[in-house]
């Protein structure tokens, strides 16, 4: 697992068709991975050509994919450092937290 | 009904009792004839013109209806907001559960009195509920100017509460105001925290109340401002508890960003206990400690 500030990277098993089976996965054409509501600061793949962002319709809402190719693919962020991630499929997670005035979970807002 | 109309049906071998009604029936009794539905006596009528009504503590459509076809007319019996009144036409008494007609007059409360008492019990019971909802409206700083809206009330965009806060969560977060089509104005005010400090929101009783303010003065600043208790620490985490008297509490993980150095602080759920346990919470995995490669 990478994780990148509230942004964490599970590389997955599964071939991508097991993963995609049965769902619509949405080519994100800018290569976003998480995009900053607040300060404006993304979480995005530095060089489009080596790795592809999915987003798929899942029952929960959606969830994120990184596609990556041979040559791997750095994630660049304003705040935090740049990670590399290896070749492979991973599943993006949003970290979370609690909100005690509202009672439920939330995603963080960066 | 009177006593002598009352006295008048109890004769010949129903001089003891009679069937009024489906479980109601005409008694007499040492001091007077009664109504008596099911085991209670609804109404007695004394030999000298009083009349008792007493609803035993059943409050029921049966017994008011009850109440009402055999009281002696103008008198009257209804219920608001669960208590009972009776009334002549000109004047109105509350009671409890049982009054004396006396004449022109009952022993009950004045309507005026009672419903002035009502008013205030209620608004005393609301007190708790209604001071929530005026902190948490203040904490999610959307509010509603319904000045201009030029819908009936059914179809206005904001016409719940609910409503409302669907409209409010589609405001994006840069965006402070909003007119919705039906002519009301959504907009957003920031919090003031000026008046709040950290040990007033610790001596806030109500858990509702406590949390709007905690969100008001920033869930954030507020866990390091409030000094708390540090449950359990490893490499850049700590796990952060806060008491709130003997049983409610509220937990944070604090982190260090390793790129920039600065510091976060997440909420988790309360009954989250370990830092192992919180960062598995936050980003919904299974051991994360052990499986994480690279952090920044």
């Amino acid at each position: 697992m990478i994780r990148q500030g509230d942004v964490l990277f599970i590389p997955v098993c599964d071939p991508w068709e097991t993963v995609t089976k049965g769902r619509e996965a949405k080519l994100q054409a800018r290569g976003i991975i998480q995009e900053g509501e607040v300060t404006g600061h993304h979480h995005r793949l530095e060089v489009l050509e080596n790795a592809e962002v999915f987003e798929i319709e899942n029952w929960q809402g959606p969830e994120k994919y990184v596609r990556v190719g041979e040559n791997g693919v750095s994630i660049v962020h304003e705040e935090h450092h740049t990670v590399t991630l290896p070749p492979g499929n991973y599943k993006v997670h949003i970290a979370r937290e609690y909100d005690y005035l509202g009672q439920f979970v939330r995603q963080v807002r960066d | 009904m009177n006593y002598s109309d009352a006295n008048s049906q109890l004769t010949g071998r129903c001089k003891e009792s009679r069937k009024l009604a489906n479980n109601t029936y005409l008694r007499r009794r040492e001091n007077g004839i009664a109504v008596q539905l099911h085991s209670t006596d609804i109404l007695l009528f004394a030999p000298n013109g009083n009349v008792r009504v007493n609803t035993g503590g059943w409050n029921t459509v049966t017994t008011k209806d009850r109440i009402s076809r055999y009281i002696p007319r103008p008198w009257h019996v209804w219920s608001e907001s669960g208590y009972m009144f009776i009334g002549n036409g000109t004047q109105e008494w509350n009671f409890h559960t049982s009054v004396w007609i006396r004449g022109n007059k009952t022993d009950g409360i004045t309507a005026e009195k009672a419903r002035a008492g009502i008013r205030e019990a209620r608004n005393e019971a609301m007190r708790p509920a209604n001071r929530a909802r005026y902190w948490i409206r203040k904490a999610r700083g959307i509010f509603v100017d319904r000045g201009k809206c030029e819908q009936k009330r059914w179809n206005c965009g904001t016409r719940s509460r609910w409503n409302a806060r669907k409209e409010a969560n589609r405001l994006q977060p840069g965006e402070m105001e909003k007119v919705l089509t039906c002519g009301c104005r959504l907009f957003r005010r920031a919090p003031v925290s000026h008046k709040l400090t950290v040990d007033s929101i610790m001596r806030e009783e109500n858990a509702a109340v406590r949390a709007a303010q905690m969100t008001i003065y920033g869930v954030d600043r507020f866990f390091l401002d409030a000094k708390p208790e540090v449950m359990e620490t490893y490499q850049d985490y700590s796990l952060l508890t806060l008491k709130f008297g003997e049983w409610e509490h509220a937990r944070a993980l604090k982190m260090v960003c390793p790129s920039t150095g600065a510091v976060y602080v997440q909420t988790v759920p309360p009954n989250v206990s370990t830092v192992a346990l919180a960062l598995d919470w936050i980003f919904d995995t299974e051991d994360y400690l052990k499986q994480v490669q690279q952090t920044t």
